[in-house]
């Protein structure tokens, strides 16, 4: 027994040396797959029919010419993606690559960025490609260079022609600068002229608009206005561009013409009823917050990105115009989104290479499906004529490319201390009451606002 | 002093531990430990993310920030005004149907008992969105009323008005875990006392007041004491339902949001683990002092418990 023991353990010791010798003799070794996850869901991205196919075909295309690293996409709701993340992140789990993700997005992750710079310096990154100030809106204030330029987003008015027509009232202007008829006289295109026109063109169920006698505020069945999403910072940054955070990096202030700008919305949904107010807004044959598409809205103020949204009752009856002006000078803010590496990534440097295929090779197709327009001037030709293929009406897009050579600093998603909190104030709570009920925006600002918001940044002390 | 008596007693006392120790090293790790963790996070400052990751030892800093925190308090108050709306119908709803159900009058009971208990298998997510629809603008539910002549049905979850009645709706949706345990408290009361009651010419509402009622005392103290907890922990139905946002103004910031939000969203873990203890002790206080009544009015055939 004890002779058979000791034969098998000999012949073990000598298959193990054998295997030891073959494998160091081998010519191919094997090589490590690098499993990377690319999270997606804090911005666009997460639309199950237009988006998430077309990010599939884009790892997969990766993974075929990438064996060696094996990309894992991973698309989360919008809704949910935020707290998914930070979970993730907290867990010690972090995605390898995130995005797109635009400021908003990623300021509630601070520090949770891998600083770009050393993998940028290492492979020789083209950043020339970029306009320099496209390249710095992602170096973040101390941090590094925490993204690069990818797709931006600049605005400017949605409209739809047909009911202009129908009011007789003229197009909008085409180019920025250009004034605009009403009345049979020449005014600019500012938000007093939305706010006339707007009111024109609010029709209720006996076909009075919002400016004669008898009409109807609670029957209307077609406004002027809307504004599809967003909150309170976009709104005001429309009228004039600001950030609530002053300089000592502290204290929080309402900018110069925001008061404004909220009174105008508080007053187009209550006073001159050519905005649809929250209630309305919440019905089903209004949107439910998103009411341009419904056909029923002759303007809506937004972003490159809302091209995503407008549905199919509109079809070929809308177009773009510039963003209104407020006391003489226009602010076009501007949404930019890119993607980011997660400081915990285990494989920062593959990481790097993945993304910077989606922002080059993969880039025509994602910008399309995200509504995005190049970061690169040398791009956007080519991609506003693939959106002319989809939309064939002739969308003066023009105007975008005005919009985005004059965008406005800062951006309406600047960052604030306790940003997530302060946020989900903002939108959740201001931005709801200033549609939910008539108010006098300077007082409520004063008194109930800027106080609460104060509270919420000092909590980040 | 010698546990074992001998050494056969002892290795039958070790298999014993050892087969329970899947469960104990269970309630250990996933029970007591983050019982522990939780309570010692409500003393530190924690990062769990970003550049400054970390704990700071903070003493009652936490505790003090829940007193002077408004928005706690008005997610008490949500989380109150919703249980007095919602405690009452999931006591007396299911003790209504369960009395029901327990009839001889009635066809098919255990079809009925069947049917009553189904939404409770249902994922409680999914019933939700379902419900969602029911109660839209154009859901099932407003069509009915515009059936019996309401021209301008109600918007359920856009009404800070009609919110809790909505939710409350749905809950009810859920009631057959509650029926379930109200059937079998009532099929332990004795029949004799029934037939004494009858003997003496008792009627229905008699024995139910007489008989069934403090018979099946037991049964309600328990839905009581789960309806309190449940109330307080309210967290789900407000989650899918809107996000958590609050809306319709801020009616649906519950505690349990609010807790959720400041753990997670607002990654400041240390004040949720104590927003969570507040709710925990909340609770405890509620029950204690529920316990505290039942000598009153709650009959144990056994004696007192």
């Amino acid at each position: 027994m004890k002779q058979r023991k000791w034969r098998l353990s000999a012949i073990a010791a000598v298959m193990m040396l054998v295997a030891a010798c073959g494998g160091s003799s081998s010519s191919t070794e094997p090589t490590e797959v690098v499993q990377l996850r690319w999270f997606v869901g804090l911005g666009t991205g997460d639309n199950v029919e237009t988006q998430v196919p077309v990010q599939q075909e884009v790892v997969d295309a990766w993974n075929a010419a990438n064996p060696n690293i094996q990309v894992t996409l991973e698309v989360v709701p919008n809704a949910d993606a935020k707290n998914t993340l930070l979970t993730q992140n907290a867990a010690g789990n972090p995605p390898d690559v995130v995005g797109p993700a635009g400021v908003a997005g990623s300021n509630g992750f601070y520090g949770q960025w891998l600083d770009l710079t050393p993998l940028i310096a290492e492979t020789g990154y083209d950043l020339a490609q970029f306009p320099p100030a496209a390249v710095e809106a992602f170096a973040v204030g101390g941090q590094g260079q925490l993204g690069l330029p990818f797709a931006s987003f600049p605005s400017f008015m949605f409209y739809r022609p047909s009911l202009f027509e129908e009011a007789g009232l003229e197009m909008p202007p085409s180019t920025y600068g250009g004034k605009y008829m009403l009345n049979g006289a020449e005014v600019d295109w500012s938000w007093e002229t939305i706010r006339e026109i707007g009111m024109l063109l609010t029709v209720d169920s006996a076909g009075k608009n919002a400016t004669e006698a008898g009409f109807n505020p609670k029957k209307i069945v077609q406004y002027g206005y809307a504004q599809p999403w967003n909150g309170a910072p976009e709104w005001a940054s429309w009228f004039k561009p600001g950030q609530f955070l002053q300089s000592d990096g502290k204290t929080l202030a309402v900018p110069d013409g925001w008061i404004d700008a909220w009174q105008w919305y508080n007053d187009a949904a209550f006073k001159d009823y050519f905005t649809p107010n929250a209630d309305v807004n919440a019905l089903e044959e209004w949107g439910q917050g998103n009411a341009f598409p419904t056909g029923k809205i002759a303007m809506a103020q937004s972003y490159t990105w809302y091209t995503c949204c407008l549905g199919d009752v509109l079809g070929e009856d809308w177009n773009i115009a510039p963003t209104p002006s407020f006391g003489g000078t226009t602010s076009n803010d501007m949404n930019a989104d890119t993607f980011r590496i997660s400081a915990g990534s285990k494989h920062p440097v593959e990481a790097f290479k993945f993304m910077t295929y989606l922002l080059g090779e993969a880039s025509a197709k994602l910008l399309v499906i995200y509504g995005g327009m190049p970061a690169r001037e040398a791009d956007q030709d080519a991609f506003f004529a693939e959106l002319d293929k989809k939309y064939p009406q002739g969308v003066n897009w023009d105007i975008a490319k005005a919009s985005y050579a004059n965008a406005s600093t800062p951006s309406a998603e600047a960052y604030i201390p306790n940003y997530l909190k302060a946020r989900e104030y903002i939108y959740s709570d201001f931005s709801a009451k200033l549609l939910k009920e008539p108010m006098n925006v300077s007082d409520y600002v004063t008194n109930t606002f800027l106080p609460a918001l104060q509270a919420i940044a000092d909590e980040a002390e | 002093m010698k546990i074992f008596r001998n050494a056969s007693e002892r290795r039958e006392a070790q298999w014993g531990y050892l087969f329970v120790s899947p469960w104990l090293i269970g309630l250990l790790v996933f029970y007591a430990f983050p019982i522990v963790a939780s309570l010692l996070l409500t003393f530190f400052d924690a990062s769990l993310t970003g550049a400054e990751r970390g704990f700071e030892f903070i003493g009652l800093d936490n505790w003090f920030r829940f007193f002077g925190d408004p928005q706690a308090w008005n997610a008490l108050g949500v989380t109150f005004r919703f249980m007095l709306i919602a405690l009452p119908v999931g006591i007396l709803v299911p003790l209504a149907v369960a009395l029901v159900l327990n009839s001889k009058a009635l066809v098919a009971p255990g079809t009925f008992r069947v049917l009553w208990f189904l939404p409770y298998v249902i994922p409680f997510v999914a019933g939700i969105i379902g419900w969602t629809g029911v109660i839209g603008q154009n859901g099932p539910l407003n069509t009915l009323l515009e059936l019996f002549g309401v021209t301008d049905p109600p918007l359920w979850v856009n009404d800070p008005t009609l919110i809790y009645p909505a939710l409350v709706l749905m809950g009810i949706w859920g009631i057959g875990s509650a029926v379930v345990i109200y059937l079998s408290g009532l099929g332990g009361v004795p029949t004799e006392l029934y037939e004494a009651a009858t003997v003496d010419g008792a009627g229905w509402w008699a024995s139910l007041r007489h008989i069934t009622l403090p018979m099946i005392t037991p049964v309600i103290f328990y839905n009581l004491i789960l309806g309190v907890a449940g109330s307080l922990q309210y967290f789900l139905v407000p989650q899918v339902l809107n996000g958590g946002n609050g809306n319709p103004e801020g009616s649906t910031s519950f505690f349990n949001i609010y807790l959720f939000k400041n753990f997670f969203t607002y990654q400041d873990p240390s004040y949720g683990a104590t927003l969570a203890w507040v709710l925990f002790l909340i609770t405890l206080g509620l029950s204690l002092i529920l316990f505290g009544t039942q000598r009153r009015w709650v009959y144990y055939a056994g004696g007192d418990k």
